[in-house]
């Protein structure tokens, strides 16, 4: 056999041809199956190269074209040699063939199969499975006899849709039967998850370099360059254009778009389908052929899926489907006269039906055992954790950026820790997405921060805090707190009056429900909506438990929070203020009980004389009002309670506006009491007795501060007075001495002095004069004086009048002490003697003058009190002692009812 | 004063009347007494010195005080010496129960029997006064006090 | 600014126009009812009224909703002793600028009157 130059030179194209188509198939695959496994398909189409060439050259290549036996096998040629130009050629072509068969394996097996469980399926198949098979259709192609046993028959399979399509796409079903399909690949009902390809973009390029490779494919199939070459190469491509045109109509009618995978599987199982009979069939024909592949892909890989086959990149449908029929086309479309095997039509294709057969028996049966056998030794599985990580780490620690935000995406999703970041792949689109993740995570970290140290303040704060919208409902987040306070849980969303109703008065929630309305309105002033809060300070008495313990007293702030002049929120603040309530009561009490008369005076000093008069007229007037009320019985309790009251709170803000904080907190403490009498739901007639307490208590101090006021005016006469009439000596100590006793007694007195002896007496004498005086006017402001009341009852002078004189008589000093007094008790000294032991009568036979006489012994009083100043009983007998030695006289006048009258006698010693 | 002063006065009073008639009297709203004195046609008043000062008095209408008497003394016609002896009684009876109760802190001086009305009855209490009304059958009757 | 003294109390009265004295502003008048102080503002209108509501003859919410009917910008501060805050509240509804409740020292007044008087926030 002849061998020009050109045939050389074109198988040699052919098979660099065929070769491209291995950079077809990589590109197709990875390009199919996801980015975790695209480096490891394509590594598989890598490596099986290496192992398909060197198997094919030990031993495959010997099987197929070595000398035949039986026409089942070759058994010559192992190990060949490349000595002939045409053997090395040859070779060179069938092992591009051999290793493009085991490739079609690794796509549909891709994304489970143990890396080194698909070398062994490639050994197996590019060693014995497609020699064996190979002879069977071709041997003795190298020797130009048909030595195969099918080829014998008439069986015609010009390029390999069986020998080399159906093969793969047998070994791909046997070992996909064994593998399973993909985890999570089909649901429960039958329906398909499709894979995200890495980049269909990839795999259309594959495509077309299939397309480009398979020129080669067909077209070198000649082993020459002929005249038939070209159109070989176009029949081809028709058909390939037909199954890509039709699978795109169906799939399009089918699917509703335009699918791409369907678009390059149509356009490869025109491919495929015309590879057995591109020479022998007409153009037309190949149109058909193409068409019809694309079909039957369809059909298979619909059936596939029945059966939960699941071929990574619809390799089966398209190899071994478009591949049997195209290996049945030659027989239907195959022109006899160009087949020369001398068969009818019918007899054509049952011979090609035959060769599909046994070819597939084999192929698979092969396949199968041995694959089982490999499974048993060692699953030629991955794990399933191996599998959703990814082939391409697993088997080949090669990662890609995308895989390492995967990994770094499951860690989080697994471990919830948010502190993990993407690695940043600096210039890549990974790398961006990856960094843009990150700062999504920064984000949501600082906003998770955020919100983790807001919920904990929330948590651990003593007060309530919570938020209100405009229609009073809270906020979703509020602390813990809170439902601890109100008794209620869940209250997020809740309606705010919903959650007081059963805690307060129905008042208090009426009340509500129009401040909610006006704390909306911004023009109102804060302070003014703090005052008519009416949960400001509240007794919460939950129903569910009508135990009084349970009660709290808390106190409601409500905060507007304003933003664009609206008030969008409301920030409620609620505390429990019971024990501080209680503190505040007992404070109260000791400040009342402490309030000095210093302090009185104190404040009486700082308010306005006129206003402080008016309050005292209005004071005494409320507090006649109110006793009246009560007297009256005009009213019920309800009413006198309520008008009572409306009187004190009046009280109560005039004596705020003085300054009379005592006043106040009485009048507070009173209108606390009125308040509980109100609520008590069967008031009785001795509920009223603390009020009318309180009420006497109140009053009294309302007479003290007259009492203080009446002192102060007296304070102030005397004051001026005594600063007028400033007097020093005798006279300016008696006077004082008036002053003090008259008080102390509450009687009016003027004492008139006329003493012009005094400032030339001895200290010795002026001691004498004191004494003795001193207790003469005590006895008269005492004892002598009536006092106002009595003075006017007797149509006497209010002011009691006591004068002192003193005046020189030859070598006598004349001292008189006379008072305008009821003069002297005749009868109660009598009564007095009586008791003092005197007989009865003795007494009874005493004049006047014993009667006198009696009085200035020892031990008598008239008084009813032991004062300090008199009453103890021994001034008149002191006084008459002191004279005597001086070698005095006392005589005594006195007319009862109008005057009594001291007079001293001594001599003068000057 | 205290509250429990007080109530122990309206008992002792109220008391009265359930135990010798059967009947108990009923106290009105108490209330404050600071101008002229509630003083009604028969009175009987306790003195009290020692720590605490002022007085207490109770008084009554003839009416009241004639069915009492009629109901206890079974007199037909009571005289107005018999109401006031009536008064008298029942304000010994409040004077021993307040030494009985009190003691040391009450000293107790012996009930003056007013008829007509004092004018200066109430200088003798020691303001601010009390006045309880006391309800007893349609008849109306004053219990005053005025204890510093 | 001229300021209304509404108030049936004569101590507040006299004790409030004491108070605003200092602060330089003319207490236009005074008026002891709701009747006298329409009154007195038709004659003599204020920019400023401080508003009793207890009072005999017209009360202070009748008059505080007539004087915002003559003038919706009078501003009101209502100073009532009443301690219940429904009729604070009703105050408020009608337009009243703000509430003091009596009982009052002068500097709470002197502060309030500033606020409604737009002096200080």
């Amino acid at each position: 056999m002849h061998h020009t130059p050109a045939d050389i030179l074109w198988i040699l194209i052919a098979s660099a041809l065929v070769f491209v188509m291995r950079v077809g198939f990589a590109m197709l695959e990875s390009g199919l199956v996801r980015s975790k496994n695209s480096i490891n398909v394509s590594a598989k189409v890598l490596t099986d190269l290496g192992v398909a060439l060197l198997a094919f050259w030990v031993i495959g290549f010997g099987l197929m074209f070595g000398r035949s036996w039986q026409g089942l096998s070759g058994t010559t040629d192992f190990l060949v040699d490349f000595g002939s130009l045409w053997t090395a050629l040859f070779f060179l072509f069938h092992a591009m063939f051999a290793s493009t068969g085991a490739t079609i394996v690794s796509g549909a097996v891709a994304e489970r199969i143990r890396f080194s469980s698909y070398l062994w399926v490639t050994l197996l198949f590019a060693a014995v499975i497609y020699p064996v098979l190979g002879h069977w259709v071709w041997g003795g192609a190298l020797t130009n006899t048909n030595d195969g046993w099918l080829a014998r028959l008439g069986f015609r399979d010009f390029a390999g849709s069986t020998v080399v399509h159906s093969t793969g796409g047998w070994v791909s079903l046997a070992v996909l039967l064994v593998l399973g399909p993909r985890q999570g690949h089909y649901n429960q009902d039958g329906s398909v998850n499709r894979v995200t390809g890495a980049g269909l973009q990839t795999s259309i390029f594959g495509t077309l370099l299939l397309w480009f490779g398979w020129f080669g494919f067909n077209g070198g199939s000649t082993l020459a360059l002929n005249d038939q070459v070209p159109a070989i190469i176009l029949k081809t491509s028709l058909s390939g254009a037909a199954g890509m045109i039709t699978a795109l109509l169906v799939g399009w009618k089918v699917r509703g778009y335009p699918d791409v995978s369907v678009l390059i599987n149509g356009a490869l199982a025109g491919l495929v389908g015309a590879t057995a009979s591109a020479p022998w069939i007409s153009a037309p024909a190949s149109v058909a052929v193409g068409a019809i592949a694309a079909v039957v892909m369809l059909l298979v890989e619909h059936l596939l899926d029945r059966f939960r086959i699941d071929d990574a990149v619809t390799a089966i449908p398209v190899h071994l489907g478009a591949g049997i029929w195209g290996t049945l086309a030659v027989g239907l479309f195959g022109d006899p006269a160009l087949l020369q095997t001398g068969l009818t039509t019918p007899q054509q294709l049952s011979v090609q039906a035959l060769g599909i057969v046994a070819c597939g028996g084999w192929a698979f049966g092969v396949a199968w055992l041995v694959v089982v056998v490999l499974n048993r030794i060692r699953p030629i599985r991955v794990a399933p954790s191996d599998e959703e990580a990814g082939l391409n780490v697993i088997e080949h620690k090669a990662s890609t950026e995308l895989y390492d935000l995967f990994r770094t995406l499951e860690q989080q999703s697994r471990s919830g820790d948010l502190n993990l970041r993407a690695p940043v792949e600096p210039f890549t689109e990974v790398g961006q997405i990856a960094s843009q993740y990150n700062k999504v995570m920064d984000r949501l970290q600082e906003n998770l921060v955020a919100k983790a140290d807001y919920l904990s303040i929330l948590n651990n704060v003593h007060e309530g805090l919570f938020l209100l919208d405009p229609e009073g409902r809270l906020g979703p987040f509020y602390s813990a707190v809170l439902e601890e306070l109100l008794g209620v849980r869940a209250l997020a969303g809740a309606s705010f009056q919903q959650v007081l109703a059963p805690l307060v008065q129905p008042a208090v929630l009426e009340s509500w429900s129009d401040f909610l309305e006006v704390l909306f309105q911004t023009q109102v002033e804060e302070q003014a909506l703090a005052r008519l809060n009416p949960l400001r300070e509240i007794e919460l008495v939950p129903l569910a438990s009508p135990d009084k313990a349970q009660n709290r007293h808390v106190r409601f702030q409500f905060r507007r929070i304003i933003e664009q002049g609206q008030v969008v929120r409301v920030m409620g603040i609620i505390r429990d203020v019971s024990s501080e309530i209680e503190l505040q009561k007992s404070l109260n009490t000791q400040r009342q009980e402490r309030e000095s008369e210093m302090e009185l005076f104190y404040r009486i000093l700082h308010i306005a004389p006129d206003l402080l008069a008016q309050f005292l007229a209005e004071f005494d007037e409320k507090s006649r009002q109110i006793n009246l009320l009560m007297e009256a019985g005009q009213h019920t309790p309800l009413d006198v309670l309520k008008l009572t009251f409306r009187l004190l709170h009046g009280l109560k803000g005039e004596a705020s506006l003085l300054d009379l904080p005592f006043l106040v907190t009485a009048i507070h403490d009173l209108e606390t009491e009125i308040q509980s009498l109100e609520r008590k739901a069967d008031l009785q007639n001795a509920d009223f007795l603390t009020l009318a307490l309180k009420l006497g208590r109140f009053q009294e101090t309302g007479r003290e501060l007259n009492r203080l006021v009446q002192k102060l005016r007296n304070f102030q006469t005397h004051f001026v007075q005594a600063d007028l009439t400033a007097e020093r000596g005798l006279s300016g100590a008696l006077k004082n001495l008036v002053l003090r006793t008259a008080q102390q007694v509450s009687k009016k007195v003027v004492l008139e002095t006329s003493l012009d002896f005094d400032k030339n007496l001895s200290q010795d004498d002026l001691t004498f004069w004191q004494k003795i005086l001193a207790q003469l006017v005590k006895n008269a402001v005492i004892h002598g004086l009536e006092t106002s009341q009595e003075r006017q009852r007797f149509g006497k002078p209010e002011v009691g009048r006591i004068f002192v004189t003193a005046e020189r008589q030859s070598n006598r000093l004349i001292v008189k002490v006379r008072d305008d007094g009821q003069g002297l008790n005749l009868l109660a000294l009598r009564q007095k003697a009586l008791e003092k032991g005197y007989d009865q009568t003795t007494i009874a036979h005493w004049s006047r003058s014993d009667v006198v006489r009696f009085l200035f012994t020892d031990g008598v009083s008239t008084a009813a009190r032991v004062t300090e100043d008199a009453g103890r009983g021994v001034g008149l007998s002191f006084v008459s002692t002191a004279v005597t030695e001086r070698g005095g006289t006392i005589a005594l006048s006195f007319q009862k009812g109008k005057y009594l009258e001291f007079v001293l006698t001594l001599p003068d010693q000057r | 004063m205290t509250e429990n002063e007080l109530k122990f006065f309206i008992e002792v009073v109220t008391d009265y009347f359930e135990q010798v008639t059967g009947e108990s009297a009923v106290m009105g709203i108490p209330y404050i007494k600071s101008d002229e004195p509630a003083v009604l046609s028969f009175t009987g008043l306790i003195g009290i010195s020692g720590p605490r000062k002022g007085a207490i008095y109770f008084t009554a209408e003839s009416g009241l005080l004639t069915t009492l008497t009629q109901e206890i003394l079974d007199l037909a016609d009571p005289d107005d010496d018999s109401l006031l002896d009536m008064v008298g009684e029942l304000t010994n009876t409040i004077a021993g129960n307040v030494r009985k109760s009190f003691g040391s802190d009450f000293l107790i001086s012996v009930p003056m029997l007013i008829k007509g009305r004092p004018t200066d009855i109430l200088m003798r209490l020691k303001p601010p006064v009390f006045i309880v009304p006391i309800l007893w059958r349609k008849d109306k009757a004053f219990l005053a006090v005025g204890l510093e | 600014m001229k300021i209304m003294i509404v108030d049936d109390s004569s101590i507040m009265r006299r004790a409030i126009t004491k108070y605003l004295a200092p602060l330089g502003y003319e207490v236009v008048g005074t008026a002891s009812n709701g009747q006298d102080a329409l009154q007195l503002y038709q004659e003599n209108p204020a920019d400023l009224v401080t508003l009793d509501i207890t009072m005999p003859q017209m009360d202070g919410l009748a008059c505080l909703q007539a004087l915002k009917d003559l003038n919706p910008r009078v501003r009101v501060l209502v100073i009532s002793a009443l301690s219940d805050s429904q009729t604070g509240l009703k105050a408020l509804k009608l337009g009243a600028q703000s509430f003091l409740p009596k009982p009052f020292t002068e500097a709470q007044l002197v502060n309030e009157i500033q606020r409604v008087a737009g002096v200080q926030k």
